[in-house]
């Protein structure tokens, strides 16, 4: 009975050894992971946060500066829009003038 | 007449031995071939079964697989042994018990190959019931295992041991 065992636990042994399977998780697959996304390390504070010098006034004069002269640009775009229009010479009238300068000429 | 009888089972061994390490070598070959096609990603996706090549460089269940060349060429005499031994074993052995050894002879000769050429076994069948997946194995795992089974069927119930294995 005891022989019977020991050739059991060589059999097994055997297979122990000769076969070769293995599990995904022990093996590193080369695979695109383009979808791979890199987890990022959490916000924090820079260490020289407090060294920084504090925001002054003056920033807040100058952006409303500039938006006033945005709104100048916009009125007077849209005055000019609004000023009649000036005839714009015809092409018969174009061809007058130009050959009148190179008859002066 | 004897002789007759050995060459013709020699022959009939010889045959079973050879279509098993050729039918897993064609196996392997296609498998690495269709491994590049697909760029490394699964081959087959089903229900119950994938073929996906992972490379083992150790024994069964992944164990042993270091990355130290003494270790895996330490295995790899020891298979080559075990090989001897089966030889052995085929030789004095007759009946269900020799086809069983020649099976695993086949596989075993199956890894070896691999082992010795690729430094590596590739396994690529994986079969797997939800998310619980068994372990990836070959062709030549099939045989063995098998033969191993065989082997243990035939030690269960036989009734009495008559000292040859």
């Amino acid at each position: 009975m005891m022989e019977k065992y020991k050739i059991l636990i060589s059999i097994i042994f055997i297979n122990l050894i000769l076969s070769s399977c293995g599990s995904l998780s022990n093996q590193k697959k080369n695979n695109s992971e383009e979808f791979l996304i890199e987890k990022k390390s959490p916000l924090s504070m820079p260490p020289d946060f407090e060294k920084l010098p504090k925001p002054t006034g003056n920033q807040i004069t100058e952006i409303k500066e500039e938006s006033n002269n945005v709104e100048d640009l916009i009125k007077g775009t849209l005055n000019q829009n609004n000023q009649p229009n000036v005839p714009v010479e015809s092409p018969s009238n174009l061809e007058e003038s130009i050959i009148e300068k190179i008859k002066n000429n | 007449m004897i002789l007759k009888n050995l060459n013709k089972n020699f022959l009939i061994n010889l045959i079973l031995v050879l279509s098993i390490f050729l039918f897993d070598r064609f196996s392997k070959l296609y498998v690495i071939y269709l491994d590049k096609k697909f760029f490394g990603s699964e081959i087959f996706a089903s229900k119950f079964l994938n073929i996906i090549l992972i490379w083992n460089e150790g024994i069964a269940f992944g164990l042993f697989s270091f990355n130290e060349k003494f270790f895996y060429n330490i295995l790899t005499i020891l298979i080559l042994i075990i090989i001897l031994i089966i030889f052995f074993m085929i030789m004095k052995n007759d009946g269900i018990k020799k086809y069983s050894l020649l099976m695993i002879l086949a596989g075993a000769l199956g890894n070896v190959f691999d082992r010795i050429f690729y430094r590596a076994v590739p396994d690529f069948i994986d079969f797997h019931v939800g998310n619980f997946h068994w372990f990836i194995f070959n062709v030549s795992d099939i045989f063995i295992t098998s033969g191993v089974i065989m082997m243990i069927l035939i030690e269960i119930f036989s009734k009495k041991y008559d000292g040859k294995i």
